[in-house]
């Protein structure tokens, strides 16, 4: 360094605290468990390149990541998106074949759930990429069947590699109104059987999701309440811009979803302070279900709650039999939803269900509960 | 006992790949949303850069096999992706409206008003809005130095240029940003 690259003053001190200083005005949001639902979900990797190849691997993804993060709707680039994005496509991973080939995934990948709806996507090799797109379910958030919540899947479905906003959010919007892959696993209701989607729009300040009808019939009024609401929170999620009033148009000419709700409303989800009249009051983010754990390694429990004064009970069975419990205390309190985490340890290998109940302070019954099946190995 | 894990095949190879992936995180989730933040100026968005990051990483983990390797990936990938962000918002001008924030300018190639330059009176302001007016490469080179304090060598990988490029990108951006933050003072 010459003479000149020296500045008497202190700007390159300042310079570090700005910065500093900067980047601490946001608290990164924890992603964990979606980064390892991705990891879970997709494929196997394709054989190892040679090491010269991993620069060019890595600006081709790097292409791939920047234009599936934007979504460009911008016509004028989409020459160049759709050349870059050809090459990570032929370069990684197949996405067309390989998300067929389920049956080259490792053991540990848990294929029955994902892949009915990987398998939906568009058979255009080149053109598409997979993401990993929030969805939301209307699930039975008690034994017995009686209360109703929303449960929130990561599910990895194909979009256009340029997908814009509102690309990525009929193709959620597809995800969530198909609950059937997951019924044997899940107690989620298929609101939306016989209905599907037919185009979604977005705009800085609406967003407007077109069904092909109104909804199945049969539902109860907080049942049909919840799938409106499932299509919100899963729209609204799915754009990214927060909570954006929803609009519905009917196909079919109804006038009403569920014969309810008309089409001339909009729709939003609830204040934080009210969402736990829709959110179910619990769930486990951590296991994803059939996840596997390294046999040894501790394996730690997490996710979310509202339940009174932020207390909820946990087992953890094996082949049936309980072989821990205990109490978890959430961050929070209900209206409040809270995040909980339970540190179970290591474990022998083996199948394990990871339980959360909610027990009255009135009456100790359990008037909610979840669970997450995941192996130990 | 990492080599005899990376040895036993596939899944072997996935648990590495996780281990890695649980490791880096704890180490690295923060200050990397933190770059990327710094860099494309909405928190979401940078979160989901490094998300995708993480996901390419693990995905190729059975080339990269160590953590400086995969950390330096993680680095390229989040400027990469931080930068092809930048590239759309210009076009993409939505964006900027929908920011709120006194440093909406910050990032983008117009220059501000006048008016606007008057307002940035407080001094880090000041600095970080001269920090948005440098070239793109400028602003990399000085946030990948003086944010993560990477070195020379680092920084020439992390951006894919020489660490001449380097030098040069940071002497001509401290210069400017000196006579920037002096003309607006």
């Amino acid at each position: 360094m010459n003479t000149h690259d020296k500045f008497p003053d202190d700007l390159e001190h300042r310079l570090r605290e700005v910065l500093q200083q900067e980047a601490a005005r946001i608290t990164p949001r924890e992603r964990r468990t979606e980064i390892l639902t991705m990891t879970k979900n997709k494929t196997t990797e394709t054989p190892a390149r040679r090491r010269w190849l991993i620069p060019a691997a890595a600006a081709a993804s790097v292409a791939l990541i920047g234009a599936a993060v934007w979504g460009v709707s911008n016509t004028g680039d989409s020459q160049q998106a759709s050349q870059v994005a050809a090459k990570p496509t032929s370069s990684t991973a197949p996405t067309t074949s390989s998300t067929g080939a389920a049956t080259d995934a490792p053991a540990i990948v848990p294929p029955p759930i994902t892949s009915p709806t990987a398998t939906s996507g568009r058979s255009v090799a080149g053109a598409t990429t997979q993401l990993a797109l929030p969805a939301y379910f209307v699930g039975a958030s008690s034994a017995a069947g009686k209360t109703f919540g929303l449960y929130r899947e990561f599910v990895r479905t194909t979009v256009p590699a340029n997908a814009t906003s509102a690309q990525k959010a009929k193709a959620a919007v597809a995800v969530a109104m198909n609950a059937q892959p997951f019924t044997n696993a899940e107690p989620y209701l298929q609101p939306w059987v016989g209905t599907s989607v037919r185009s979604v729009a977005a705009t800085p300040s609406q967003i407007t999701i077109t069904l092909s009808g109104p909804g199945a019939s049969g539902l109860s009024a907080a049942q049909s309440k919840l799938a409106v609401q499932q299509l919100v929170w899963t729209a609204q999620a799915a754009v990214g811009r927060g909570a954006i009033p929803v609009k519905f148009a009917i196909a079919s000419g109804e006038a009403k979803l569920f014969g309810t709700y008309p089409t001339s409303a909009t729709y939003n989800r609830p204040a934080a302070d009210q969402q736990f009249e829709v959110l179910a009051p619990i769930w486990i983010t951590t296991p994803v279900r059939d996840q596997g754990f390294k046999a040894g390694a501790p394996v730690v429990a997490a996710g979310e709650s509202c339940a009174f004064e932020g207390t909820t009970q946990w087992q953890l069975k094996k082949s049936g039999a309980t072989v821990k419990s205990g109490t978890a205390t959430a961050s929070s309190g209900c209206p409040t939803r809270g995040t909980w985490q339970v540190k179970l340890g290591a474990l022998p290998a083996g199948s394990y269900l990871f339980r959360m109940y909610e027990v009255s302070m009135a009456d100790g019954k359990v008037i909610a509960e979840t669970a997450k099946p995941f192996t130990v190995r | 006992m990492m080599a005899e894990r990376e040895e036993v095949g596939t899944a072997g190879g996935t648990w590495a790949a996780d281990q890695a992936l649980t490791d880096l995180y704890a180490g690295y989730w923060h200050s990397l949303v933190r770059l990327s933040w710094l860099l494309v100026r909405d928190q979401q968005l940078a979160e989901e850069t490094v998300q995708d990051a993480f996901v390419a990483m693990h995905s190729r983990w059975s080339r990269l096999r160590n953590q400086e390797l995969a950390l330096a990936y993680l680095r390229r990938c989040v400027v990469n992706s931080s930068r092809s962000v930048l590239r759309h918002r210009t076009v993409e001008n939505r964006y900027l409206s929908a920011e709120t924030s006194a440093r909406s300018a910050y990032g983008t190639t117009e220059e501000p008003s006048a008016e606007a330059r008057a307002l940035e009176h407080a001094t880090g302001e000041r600095l970080l809005a001269a920090l948005g007016r440098l070239s793109r490469r400028q602003r990399e080179v000085l946030t990948l130095r003086y944010y993560l304090d990477l070195s020379e060598a680092q920084i020439a990988d992390a951006l894919s240029i020489s660490t001449g490029s380097v030098k040069a990108h940071a002497h001509r951006g401290l210069i400017a940003l000196r006579s920037d933050v002096e003309t607006t003072s």
